[in-house]
């Protein structure tokens, strides 16, 4: 009893081995399946995406196995008959033909495991930038999975042969049966459940995974095929009927479609590999765009410099500190960000509008803010302009008389108050004295403005006991910055007793008569304040805008986009300057940052690093905090997946036009030997390979579309956050059109290599008992 | 039409098959060419019909060489394999027409004559069924329909007639003969004493080489049956079993033709016919066969018409 189990044992290795050529794709098939699974949870592991990612792949490799278990059956037909004729039945048949089969996916999946571990840790540095880490317990459950739905699909394979009346199987060579009913049932439960994959997929909620839904693609690509082949084999045979009159080659090839079975599994697992990863592009594509726009929108410009409050952070100390360092403003922008809540007008950005072209330039291409560049003109008023503070150590003034005078004396005072970047107030003035020709007068006084100072008021005065006579200030600079170039008010409003205060003209600032000092404030522009705003912004009533102090201001809409900078999908957009004149101190709230150009000076980048103590985010940064936030990394893995399902088509293809090969052999050579030539034969090759090619093709891209119009938007390839753009999910033509040229092409050439035989080899003396 | 030669044939792999044979096979004649198996029939066959080419020696007909360089055979031959070489995915029709077809036939005429040459062999209702899903026999019948429907100059049958019945074997030698009567050389390896009894020549193979040149064997004629008789008592005297290698070949045995009735090239039941060729003589002798109409001779099926070369 005990010398059975090791002759068992070597009748089994023996077995195995005389099947080596039937075995073989098994355990290639469970090591790209195995590897495939295991790489893609491990890297979701790593990357902290959703293992499920691996489905698609699970369902081309439960479709592609049970053709091997047929052909293992087939191969073992002589040997089952034997069995049964001994007496085995039921569990012990069962285990007599599980063990080789078993041995093999044990083999297969220690071997896939292997290369998944390896392949896992490799993608999770390179997309993730951190080795996988020891793998858990989900990798070791997947490939048990694996192991499970791998067996019961060689079992299905060979229940065919379990089901053969012994007579038939003792008697010789198998015939040739027609799909069973639990083949069509299966194909119907294929376009059943892509069905209602489609289904799930818009009433379950997308931020979470569900099972069908990422299976759709795959149960998509496998209804393709089904209904691709039930296409060419009608076309078949309608061609049979009417290539009848037609020469050879099409007689041959429209025949050989039309009733050889061996084409139907190896297209379907490639249609649907297509499909997976026609969708898989798709989705890396979108998700690569969509987090290139997000992160460009986030980060305003090439560069980002985020100042702390107190280090220049607040709306006037960074315009006076982007003025200060960069003067010309080629390289620097200021821009307040307030993530305000409640409302979508309350998250408002604020750039110096006036430094967009040269800072930013079309950095926005591309994005659902490109054409902002076009309303850059609109957002800036030229008053706000000098409302920036200016550094200066002197403030020079020059006074002249309305007209000669011929008596009386006039001394009048200029008063300038001035604001510094650190909000603090002081007040400068001069005197002069006019003479009775009114000749101009020019007079300054000293200034500490090192660090910028904005004008507040002018106040324009006369010594007490001199006659209240006009006079003008044709000129007012606050170091070289002219500060008439402004627009300027009367403080007070106009009334009985005079104007309010001085009044603009041409000449300059004009203090009328009056014995009151008479004090002017920059006017604040005509009417609202122009502002761009996502689709999403709506107000009741009037558009207003909160400026960075959380002042109230009549706006007016020029344009609504889809998103804008810094704000993205929600929110409000307007000039800095302008916006932030005469407001109160920026809210504590509100970001603020420094935009650059990435050619900027290294020494201005220095110069302003080091006074801010703010680090420079490039875009390349900004990027990659995205792509982690949102968990971009799934388009990745769904990518893997998809070469993994290439991978098993490609496997099933080559093994059954392998398989074919020796009976395409004995066909060339018994047509050769009835007279049809080699030229013929390769024409006729052609033709199939064509017709093979256009179902292949217009089945991938069929799938392709229908997966990615139905389905991708639900795959939660990426976590869209708050505020973001949405992910765009429209079909693109090259991720549309690639697969199906890849597995056309696929087709083609393993076709051809497969039927390309010597004149040697297909000789019709290889039909000769003795040649066999 | 010519005849086909074999010249100093000799074919070699490991082991030499075929040992420089001189061969005439008579363009209108039926020559069986047995042995055992291994024998090195199929191999002779195949050289024969340009499907191999000899170590040594040729084969020509028409005096070109049957080898075209490329293991294809020539028009003029066409094959009956021991395999049958039909395609599988094609149907019975098909396979048949496709060798029509190669000859450059028109499409209509050779899926008529196709049809033709099936119900030659009764499968006519089979024209339609793909050939994996017939039986041994029904590809054999295929397979011969193809083989005789194209009229080559040369028929080269392999085993012909090894699955069939009695019936279907008779109908098949009525075909290889109308054939020979063409004017075809028609060459069949076969197993079958009957076979070999219907044919006009006969070589016997064993280990590739000649071992026997059979006369003729003719049942006799009025006045002729001496010979036969004088043939059959030098063989029990053992004149020929002296001889080394001779392998004797039976010629006794049942008819090759005893079955159809309805067929009209079947010959009518005899009574005695299935014993021995000496007891059917002796019958002869006893005269209850010189009165036998001719139409009763159960050889003239395949007997070559007095007179004729």
């Amino acid at each position: 009893m005990s010398g059975t189990r090791p002759r068992l044992r070597s009748r089994t290795l023996q077995g195995a081995w005389a099947r080596r050529g039937t075995l073989l794709p098994l355990f290639l098939l469970t090591v790209v399946v195995v590897g495939g699974v295991v790489a893609v949870v491990g890297f979701a592991a790593a990357a902290g995406t959703s293992r499920l990612l691996a489905v698609p792949l699970l369902l081309v490799g439960a479709v592609a196995v049970p053709a091997t278990g047929r052909e293992l059956a087939a191969a073992r037909r002589t040997e089952i008959a034997l069995a049964r004729l001994r007496g085995l039945e039921g569990g012990e048949l069962f285990t007599l033909l599980l063990v080789e089969p078993l041995l093999v996916l044990l083999l297969g999946a220690a071997a896939g495991t292997g290369a998944g571990l390896v392949v896992a840790d490799l993608a999770a540095r390179a997309w993730v930038g951190d080795p996988m880490g020891t793998p858990g317990a989900d990798v070791a459950a997947a490939v048990a999975v694996v192991l499970v739905v791998a067996l019961v699909a060689v079992l299905v394979g060979m229940a065919a042969a379990l089901r053969e009346p012994l007579v038939a199987q003792v008697r010789g060579a198998a015939r040739p049966r027609s799909s069973g009913v639990a083949s069509v049932f299966a194909q119907v439960l294929v376009v059943v459940g892509a069905v209602v994959a489609v289904y799930r997929a818009r009433v379950v909620d997308g931020t979470q995974s569900d099972l069908l839904v990422l299976a759709g693609p795959a149960l998509i690509g496998l209804a393709a095929g089904h209904v691709a082949l039930w296409l060419m084999g009608t076309l078949a045979r309608v061609g049979v009927r009417r290539t009848g009159r037609r020469g050879l080659p099409a007689y041959l090839a429209t025949r050989r479609l039309a009733r050889s079975a061996d084409a139907a599994a190896p297209l379907r697992v490639l249609v649907a590999a297509g499909v997976v990863a026609g969708l898989a592009v798709t989705g890396a594509v979108q998700v690569a765009a969509w987090a290139d726009e997000t992160a460009r929108l986030q980060a305003g410009a090439p560069l980002r410099f985020d100042l702390e409050r107190g280090a220049g952070g607040d709306a006037a100390s960074v315009l006076a500190l982007t003025e200060r360092l960069d003067p010309e403003g080629a390289w620097l922008m200021g821009a307040v960000l307030v993530p305000g809540e409640g409302s979508v007008p309350a998250r408002r950005a604020f750039v110096d509008v006036d430094r967009f072209d040269r800072v930013v330039g079309d950095f926005y291409a591309g994005t659902s803010a490109a054409r902002i560049a076009g309303f850059a003109d609109r957002l800036v008023d030229p008053a706000s302009a000098a409302g920036v503070p200016t550094p200066a150590s002197r403030v020079l003034v020059e006074i002249a008389g309305v007209s000669p005078r011929e008596e009386g004396r006039l001394r009048p005072r200029v008063e300038v108050a001035l604001r510094r970047t650190s909000g603090q107030e002081l007040r400068v003035w001069v005197d002069s004295e006019l003479g009775l020709d009114g000749a101009s007068r020019t007079v300054s006084t000293p200034v500490d403005c090192v660090e910028g100072c904005t004008v507040v008021s002018i106040t324009l005065a006369r010594a007490d006991d001199d006659r209240a006579l006009p006079f003008l200030v044709t000129d007012l600079r606050l170091g070289s910055t002219s500060v008439l170039d402004r627009p300027w008010s009367p403080a007070d409003a106009p009334s009985a007793a005079g104007p309010g205060g001085p009044v603009e003209v041409a000449e300059g600032l004009l203090a009328p008569v009056s014995d009151e000092p008479l004090t002017a404030v920059p006017s604040r522009g005509e009417g609202a304040i122009p502002v761009l705003v996502t689709r999403t912004a709506s107000w009741d009533g009037d558009p207003v805008l909160e400026s960075p102090g959380g002042e109230d201001l009549a706006a007016r809409v020029l344009a609504r986009f889809p998103a804008l900078p810094l704000v993205e999908a929600d929110g409000v957009y307007a000039d800095l300057p302008r916006a932030a004149a005469g407001a109160p101190p920026t809210i504590p709230a509100a970001e603020v940052m420094v935009l650059a150009r990435d050619d900027a000076p290294a020494a201005l980048l220095a110069e302003l690093a080091e006074e801010t103590g703010a680090e420079a985010r490039p875009l390349a940064r900004v990027t990659e905090q995205v792509r982690d936030a949102a968990g971009a990394a799934q388009a990745q893995a769904y990518l893997m997946t998809a070469i993994c399902c290439l991978l098993v088509a490609l496997l099933v293809l080559v093994t059954a036009v392998a398989r074919q090969r020796e009976a395409w052999v004995r066909d060339v050579a018994a047509l050769r030997a009835v007279g049809v030539d080699r030229a013929t034969l390769r024409r006729s090759t052609v033709v199939e390979a064509v017709l093979l090619l256009m179902a292949t093709g217009a089945a991938v891209v069929t799938g392709v579309y229908l997966a990615v119009a139905l389905l991708l938007g639900r795959l939660s390839l990426v976590l869209v956050p708050e505020h973001a753009v949405a992910l765009r999910t429209a079909v693109a033509p090259l991720p549309l059109v690639l697969p199906a040229l890849l597995a056309s092409l696929v087709v083609v050439v393993v076709l051809w290599r497969g039927r390309e035989v010597g004149g040697r080899e297909s000789a019709p003396a290889v039909l000769r008992e003795e040649a066999r | 039409m010519s005849d086909l030669r074999l010249s100093g044939v000799r074919y070699e792999l490991t082991r030499t098959l075929l040992h420089d044979l001189d061969l005439t096979f008579a363009a209108g004649r039926m020559t069986a060419l047995s042995g055992p198996s291994g024998s090195g029939k199929t191999t002779l066959l195949s050289i024969a019909g340009g499907l191999l080419r000899p170590t040594a020696g040729e084969a020509t007909y028409a005096g070109a060489p049957m080898w075209r360089g490329t293991g294809d055979p020539r028009p003029e031959v066409s094959f009956v394999l021991q395999v049958y070489g039909l395609v599988p995915i094609l149907s019975a029709r098909e396979n048949v027409s496709v060798a029509l077809r190669a000859r450059d036939v028109d499409p209509d005429e050779a899926d008529e004559r196709a049809a033709q040459a099936l119900a030659r062999f009764h499968i006519a209702d089979l024209a339609d069924r793909q050939v994996e899903e017939l039986s041994g026999g029904q590809m054999q019948r295929v397979a011969l329909a193809r083989g005789l429907c194209v009229g080559a100059g040369v028929l080269l049958a392999d085993e012909p007639t090894s699955e069939l019945d009695e019936g279907n074997r008779g109908l098949v030698l009525a075909e290889l003969r109308r054939e020979a009567d063409r004017g075809a050389v028609v060459v069949v390896a076969t197993h079958d004493p009957a076979v070999v009894d219907a044919c006009d020549d006969h070589h016997a193979l064993d280990e590739g080489r000649l071992v026997d040149h059979t006369e003729p064997v003719h049942l006799p004629a009025e006045g002729s049956r001496g010979s036969l008789r004088s043939h059959l008592d030098q063989r029990d005297a053992g004149s020929h079993l002296d001889q080394p290698d001779v392998q004797v070949v039976e010629q006794g045995g049942a008819p090759a033709t005893s079955g159809r009735r309805d067929h009209p090239t079947d010959a009518p039941d005899q009574p005695g016919s299935r014993g021995s060729l000496r007891s059917h003589l002796d019958q002869q002798d006893a005269g209850s066969d010189l009165d036998r109409p001719e139409d009763d001779d159960p050889y003239e099926l395949f007997r070559r018409p007095p007179g004729s070369p």
